[in-house]
């Protein structure tokens, strides 16, 4: 018998909890999907003046939104969970410290973004989609890690301050929903009023929807590629902080 | 008696159905049904020349010789009455007693755990009387001469179908182009479906068999298919008609797609439905086709099933290929003593030892590996064309539809997208066979040292250990699988199966001896640090306006049994919260092995178990993985793990997930939480609150153990018999302050409350009772007349001079009446505590109400003797 790592009994625990909530697991995953055939229908065939294909933008926007959706609601309804269930009190009268609890988080978070993006790419390369795949393709996966790092530290603030489903439910959809049309998941960003474009940099979803958008479209440069991550680092930092801040073992204090 | 026995001439009971031959593995069994109850049984060869020979005409005598003419054995005696007594046992002789129907009706499986994704749904409320209806509306097709035309209408129609393949593919090419008409064929297609499940049920229905549900299967949230249940097909006589019970939905889906292709051969070639129909037409006789395939779900399956006469066929095929590929590359794995394994006739000289005379290589296979060439010599010729084809058959299946799989990915994807297209499905194939592999590895794993043989993983079977015992104590088995628990060789022990899962706290050895004695023996302990575990001075807490702790001072020495008692909201959990280190105490000073808790003390932390009330659980695991992941965080190794599940007798439930745990179940499993890395001290919440009295008893000897290894225990409890029976000290809390701290007994004799005689009132006046010397108050309760004092002994003494002394029952004080008192009286109580004790009458009443069987407990006979008193 050997001694597992609190690390990987962790990341075990959480995959395990994860995979089992079979409903979760589905609309995770068919949930960007649905999307994907909505707008793939509505703008089938059709261009933007850039001469790309509406695809083309529709694809990775949906695609953030559904790994930004996933990092944020999962850690978030887990937090609060394990709050109230006092499983993180158990964690606490144990020597492993928050940040190995923190980081098989978000090992699993990652593997579920990264699996969604797979999916949906796969999706949409279909030849119905018609989406195209650049050969810079690769350059995506440190986004997406970013990416989901950042809407991680979003959903830990939400699971800190909200101590029932309902209100984890209220807020993330709060914060979700409004972001993914101000960033322009949904249609091209290039679309919307100018000042809005502008303002919509303050959203961390514009920076993984941006950078996933030139990256398949193949237009992606080192430089604006580290300009996009560095923009979703300085959220994560930013909202890892208040989460620091805001964290409870317990909700009886 | 053996004349009396063989003269019998036990009849079957009237409507007991028995099944033709059917093949499983290499052996042939008979399906037996008792129409009545619902049971299915499976018999052997040997069994069922007996049980077809019960027709109360013949006796046990002339059925034996003709048994022994057959099978060239004799029956003895004790084979008889074994046979008589299992076949008793199932209802299946005619008794002429009433038969009993077990309960929830044994003919309906447990359904399956319905979820969003994957269920059942019942859309017919009364699926029989539907049929009936349908039976009567469609007799006038059950005539030759409708039947016949309408069969080779079906046939022509995949002539037609094949003519014109050309057309239609291009058609339903088109098709895809436009989404709302093939939306629409979806549609027909699926009413199709439902139709075709009718089908099997009327001709089912026809030939008299019951159809049990009409309803909707989900399959993975989004694919949804009809189904009809038609049981017991093989109970048909002839095989034709069981083939034509599983075509009729193919023949219905071809029937089906009649009017359409009058239609379509009605349409202007310019007209836009053509597209539709020729679509619907190809696609619905594709689907007609497909059903036909001989895999497992699928009608075509079933057909061959019923057609070959096996059960199981993809499965014993399977088993069969495994035999034969041992048999081939690794023929001698054991020394292999080929005629022992080999001959079923011999291991099954007498039917109700040998039983199932069969499966000698499914035995063979959990046995560990007897020859394999001599299980493969088990199979008649005949079965090794039969399984060996099948999987012949499946493997060119297999291998065509990957190549057609790869011809669609070549034409799905576009051009130029990669080299290797063609080779995607097999690559994704064998990625899905790995990760398939590897589950079922882990799976194999997790189950731990005490798990089965992963071959029933293997095998797509799961084994219930609930019913293997029940079946392996009668020959006959009730259901397919449980034969493989049953007895190994004739005159094995019947009951080998049922050793494992007795794994439960109550089969524990219980205390020996009063509590009281196996305290006191426990008490040779040795702390492992000089010192106290917990000083506690002048500790205080408020919450906001509530002062939750109010200067409590105590001190738990090392390796004791302390109590802690009090009201609900007298402050217990912050006390322990305050003592781990998760609370700061406003004021005062807390050390616990000498080291301050506050804040976080990883290293005093290792030292200290905490079992909660909530029971927290990591969610969706199954408790071993739960216990796993908790020694992993708290840095031991598994085996610890595996000992505390052991020690709270959790075994037989590890497999289960924390949610579906029963109260007392989780409660176990909190407290395995709590001591998965051995602490030197532990605390518990209310350990035994959601336990039954013999469960109860049952920790009470982990607690006691747990002590005699010389962990301190601090615990709460709402038990006071408990709390007097376990604690080697008692602290009463209320309002925030310690207002009573001793041993039990101490506690209670400083109350000097008097001790109670209760005596008939029939035997004795009040008057009487009254003028006894030494009594204080005589009321009468119930029936009984109490006499209360403080002098029981000489009360007792003077009341038995013109009372039988058996007759009078003594109550003396308990840790009960002391709690009451010290958590109910403002002031007056308290002797071992200087300090007033508060008011809080409000929670106590309902101590009182929780605890009014520990006081009955406690009351004694007299004529045992009484415990003197001061």
């Amino acid at each position: 018998m050997t001694t597992a790592s609190p690390y990987s009994a962790l990341t075990r625990a959480t995959y395990l909890a994860s995979i089992r909530d079979r409903t979760t697991v589905f609309f995770t995953f068919a949930f960007p999907l649905v999307f994907l055939v909505v707008f793939g229908l509505l703008f089938r065939g059709q261009s933007v003046d850039d001469g790309l294909p509406y695809i083309n933008y529709v694809a990775p926007g949906v695609l953030s939104w559904g790994v930004g959706n996933a990092a944020l609601f999962g850690p978030a309804f887990a937090l609060m969970h394990w709050r109230r269930d006092d499983i993180l009190r158990l964690i606490w009268r144990t020597p492993t410290p928050l940040p190995t609890v923190l980081a098989s988080r978000f090992v699993v978070a990652v593997v579920v973004g990264l699996s969604q993006a797979v999916l949906f790419t796969a999706v949409a390369l279909l030849p119905f989609f018609g989406l195209h795949l650049d050969g810079s393709w690769p350059l995506a996966l440190p986004l997406l890690v970013f990416g989901v790092a950042a809407f991680l530290a979003m959903g830990l603030v939400v699971g800190s301050l909200a101590d029932t489903p309902e209100a984890v439910a209220a807020i993330a959809n709060c914060v979700m929903v409004p972001m993914a049309f101000l960033s322009g998941s949904f249609y091209p960003a290039d679309l919307l009023p100018g000042w809005i474009q502008t303002m919509s940099w303050v959203l961390p979803l514009r920076y993984l929807d941006h950078g996933l958008t030139d990256v398949l479209a193949g237009r992606a440069t080192a430089g604006s590629l580290a300009l996009d991550c560095a923009g979703l680092a300085a959220f994560t930092v930013v909202f890892g902080l208040i989460a620091a801040r805001s964290f409870r073992w317990s909700n009886r204090t | 008696m053996a004349g009396r026995l063989l003269g019998l001439r036990p009849a079957l009971r009237p409507g007991i159905q028995v099944g033709p031959a059917l093949m499983r593995g290499p052996v042939a069994v008979h399906l037996l049904k008792d129409p009545v109850t619902g049971v299915r049984m499976e018999v052997g060869v040997k069994e069922h020349f007996i049980i077809a020979r019960l027709d109360g005409s013949r006796s046990l005598a002339e059925i034996g010789a003709e048994y022994a003419e057959r099978f060239g054995a004799r029956l003895g005696d004790a084979q008889w009455q074994q046979m008589l007594r299992v076949l008793s046992v199932r209802q299946l002789l005619d008794g002429g007693r009433p038969v009993v129907v077990p309960p929830g009706g044994a003919a309906e499986e447990p359904a399956p755990k319905s979820t969003l994704l994957r269920g059942r749904t019942r859309m017919v409320a009364d699926a029989p009387a539907l049929m009936d209806r349908l039976h009567d509306a469609t007799a006038f097709a059950r005539r030759r001469a409708v039947l016949v035309p309408l069969n080779a209408l079906a046939v022509a129609m995949l002539v037609l179908a094949a003519v014109f393949l050309g057309d239609l593919v291009d058609q339903t090419r088109r098709l895809y182009h436009q989404p709302v008409a093939l939306a629409a064929v979806g549609c027909v297609l699926w009413v199709s479906l439902g139709l075709h499940e009718l089908a099997h049920g009327v001709v089912a229905r026809a030939y008299g068999l019951r159809v049990g549900e009409i309803g909707l299967q989900r399959h993975w949230g989004f694919m949804t298919y009809l189904y009809c249940e038609v049981r017991d097909v093989q109970f048909l006589g002839r095989r034709g008609r069981q083939v034509a019970v599983a075509a009729a939905g193919a023949v219905m889906n071809l029937l089906f797609l009649a009017p359409f292709w009058i239609v379509w051969a009605l349409l202007p070639d310019a007209a836009q439905a053509v597209p539709f129909f020729g679509g619907l037409l190809l696609l619905g006789t594709a689907m007609a086709l497909l059903n036909l395939i001989p895999l497992p779900p699928l009608d075509g399956y079933k057909a061959l099933g019923y057609n070959l006469g096996t059960l199981q066929l993809a499965t014993e095929s399977r088993t069969f290929l495994a035999v034969a590929v041992r048999a081939a590359f690794r023929p001698k794995a054991a020394q292999g003593d080929a005629a022992a394994a080999a001959a079923p006739s011999r291991s099954a000289s007498a039917p109700t030892n040998g039983g199932r005379t069969d499966a000698p290589g499914r035995r063979g296979a959990e046995a560990g590996a007897p020859d394999a060439r001599a299980r493969l010599r088990a199979y008649p010729t005949r079965l090794r064309v039969v399984y060996g084809g099948y999987a012949a058959c499946l493997a060119l299946m297999a291998v065509a539809a990957l190549a057609a799989a790869g011809f669609l990915a070549c034409a799905t994807f576009p051009d130029g997208w990669s080299a290797w297209t063609p080779y995607l499905p097999v690559a994704l194939v064998v990625v899905a066979l790995l990760l398939r592999l590897l589950g079922l590895r882990a799976a194999a794993l997790r189950r731990g040292p005490a798990g089965e043989a992963p071959d029933s993983a293997a095998d797509g079977t799961s084994r219930a250990p609930g019913d293997a015992p029940a079946a392996s104590a009668v020959p006959v088995s009730a259901t397919a699988r449980a034969d493989r628990a049953g007895p190994e060789a004739p005159g094995a022990p019947p009951d080998g199966a049922a050793v494992r899962g007795g794994h439960d706290v109550s089969n524990r050895p219980a205390p020996a001896g009063p509590p009281q004695e196996r305290e006191r023996g426990a008490m040779t302990t040795q702390p492992r640090t000089v010192g106290p575990a917990i000083v506690l001075d002048g500790v205080s807490k408020r919450y906001g306006e509530v002062r939750a702790l109010d200067g409590v001072s105590l001190t738990v020495e090392q390796g004791e049994f302390f109590g802690v008692l009090g009201p609900n909201g007298a402050g217990k959990t912050t006390l322990v919260e305050i003592v781990e280190g998760m609370r700061k105490a406003d004021g005062g000073k807390v050390a616990v092995f000498g080291q301050s808790p506050w804040p976080r003390n990883t290293a005093l932390l290792r030292r200290i178990g905490v079992q909660t009330q909530a029971s927290a659980f990591f969610t969706r695991l199954t408790a071993w993985e739960h216990l796993e992941t908790v020694a992993a965080l708290q840095g031991v190794d598994r085996a610890a793990a595996r000992r505390a599940m052991d020690l709270v007798g959790l075994r037989d439930k590890e497999r289960s997930r924390v949610d579906d745990l029963s109260g007392g179940q989780r409660q176990r499993l909190a407290l395995a939480t709590a001591l998965v890395h051995e602490p030197d001290l532990i605390f518990m919440d209310e350990p035994t609150a959601a336990l039954d009295p013999e469960a109860r008893r049952a920790l009470w000897a982990v607690l006691r153990d747990l002590r005699g290894e010389g962990r301190t225990i601090v615990y709460t409890t709402h038990y006071l018999d408990e709390a007097e029976a376990l604690c080697d000290r008692v602290a009463i809390i209320a309002g925030g302050k310690v207002v009573a701290l001793d041993a039990p007994g101490a506690l209670i004799r400083s109350m000097a409350a008097p001790a109670r005689l209760l005596i008939p009132a029939h035997l004795i006046t009040v008057e009487q009772a009254r003028a006894v010397e030494g009594v204080e108050r005589v009321l009468v309760e119930g029936g009984e007349v109490v006499l209360e004092t403080r002098h029981a002994n000489k009360v007792l003494v003077e009341v038995s001079s013109f009372v039988d002394m058996d007759a009078i029952q003594t109550r003396t004080a308990t840790l009960e009446d002391a709690y009451l008192r010290l958590t109910s009286t403002a002031g007056t109580a308290g002797p071992a505590d200087d300090r007033p004790a508060t008011t809080t009458t409000k929670a106590t009443t309902t101590k009182a109400a929780t605890s009014t069987s520990a006081s009955t407990t406690a009351s004694t006979s007299a004529a045992v003797g009484t415990e003197p008193r001061p």
